[in-house]
């Protein structure tokens, strides 16, 4: 059956693997044809026009990195979601993945998320969520790191990337982040990426639970 | 050579920007460069087609953006040191999540910058304080006249617009450049 990827505008539930689940306001999801034409008739989703649905849709060069402990289960989910993109361990930098996500499996990313993250990857060469609006790295990580960190970025009075959910364009940028990047710390992501400068676009920390 | 620059129509404004400048003025003598009507003479509403045209109205190699209604409580030309590495530096607004666009509520422009930057969850950006290198910073200033020629309102979508079209190097500013309580900027937002 030929799947269609809408918006929802209201609270709807659809059938996924004999169960239903509900969509909230703002989530995508995937439905057959008619579905799809009954919510639209009813004001309840919106569908994208098509130029931006093949973006979206394209997965072929994306690939799902998890890190951390992996529930098996949690990784067939995954992959169940996205069918024909490969769900892995992270074992470092990949050689030969346009697109990737590296998910540090403590982190609980909206799914939902997951295909606008990919789709962002067409024109930024990394995507990352804020640890929080108000959290500085003046008030992140131990004295040393932070006089370490004020070397390198001049104020520590900035907002803090989380790097346990990362949409990653393979370039020269982002393969020098992680190369640089070996302490795993929010500082040390931050002197990295202030240095490998790639283009980044900064996601609210909403994006993830 | 880099500059400070301000967008002043009218009395208010102008007024507005010489107390900026004054507060300014404790911690530098960086050049400052006015945009008013002796050197732009079609502002738009609220001058934000001025705004949007600094990067043709002035020469400085490297820009800092102040509005009018700011006050500076810091010496702000260390600032300039993040445009070695950074083409645009900003503050995010202080309307987030829900509150996104809440000031283009009522019109579609904000379902439409949604829509169009792939992105139903972005972080809104505060354009009332900005960093800029004005060479690296040409196309997306262009396109963010082009943005804002749709609705010519407000900036901030079109911004948004501009940046999933002409994307450059964005470092993050903290609140504290840019909000009412602003350690460094102090932004009034009007409410003076």
């Amino acid at each position: 059956m030929a799947l269609v990827w809408v918006w929802a505008k209201t609270i709807i539930r659809i059938e996924e693997n004999g169960t239903l689940r509900t969509v909230h306001p703002g989530d995508w999801c995937q439905v057959g044809r008619q579905q799809a034409k009954e919510l639209l008739a009813n004001d309840q989703v919106k569908i994208l026009n098509p130029t931006v649905l093949q973006t979206v849709q394209d997965l072929t060069d994306c690939t799902i990195l998890l890190k951390g402990i992996i529930n098996e289960s949690q990784r067939g989910h995954i992959a169940a979601k996205f069918p024909g993109v490969p769900v892995e361990a992270w074992q470092g930098y990949p050689a030969n993945q346009g697109r990737f996500l590296v998910w540090d499996m403590t982190a609980q990313l909206k799914e939902d998320l997951i295909l606008t993250g990919f789709s962002l990857l067409n024109k930024w060469q990394l995507a990352v969520p804020l640890l929080g609006f108000d959290i500085l790295a003046d008030k992140v990580g131990t004295p040393d790191e932070q006089v370490e960190t004020k070397a390198v970025i001049h104020d520590l009075r900035v907002p803090v990337y989380n790097p346990r959910v990362m949409f990653v364009r393979q370039c020269r940028e982002t393969r020098q982040l992680f190369d640089a990047w070996q302490d795993g710390s929010e500082l040390g992501f931050l002197r990295t990426l202030y240095q490998a400068r790639p283009i980044v676009n900064a996601l609210p920390p909403s994006w993830i639970l | 050579m880099n500059g400070i620059v301000y967008v002043a129509y009218g009395a208010k404004a102008k007024s507005e920007a010489q107390l900026s400048i004054k507060s300014l003025r404790r911690f530098t003598d960086m050049p400052v460069t006015v945009i008013d009507e002796t050197v732009f003479n079609n502002p738009g509403p609220g001058a934000r087609w001025a705004k949007l045209n600094m990067d043709t109205l002035v020469n400085y190699d490297q820009v800092l953006y102040l509005d009018a209604d700011t006050r500076i409580n810091e010496d702000v030309t260390s600032g300039f040191e993040l445009l070695d590495n950074w083409d645009l530096a900003i503050a995010p607004s202080k309307n987030q999540g829900n509150e996104i666009f809440k000031h283009i509520q009522d019109s579609d422009e904000k379902q439409e910058t949604l829509h169009e930057i792939g992105n139903w969850f972005p972080i809104q950006l505060q354009c009332g304080v900005m960093l800029f290198d004005r060479l690296r910073c040409a196309k997306l200033f262009s396109e963010w006249r082009n943005q804002w020629q749709r609705w010519q309102g407000q900036d901030q979508a079109a911004l948004l617009r501009a940046l999933a079209i002409e994307p450059v190097r964005v470092w993050l500013l903290g609140k504290c450049w840019n909000s009412e309580d602003g350690t460094i900027v102090q932004h009034l937002f009007g409410r003076v």
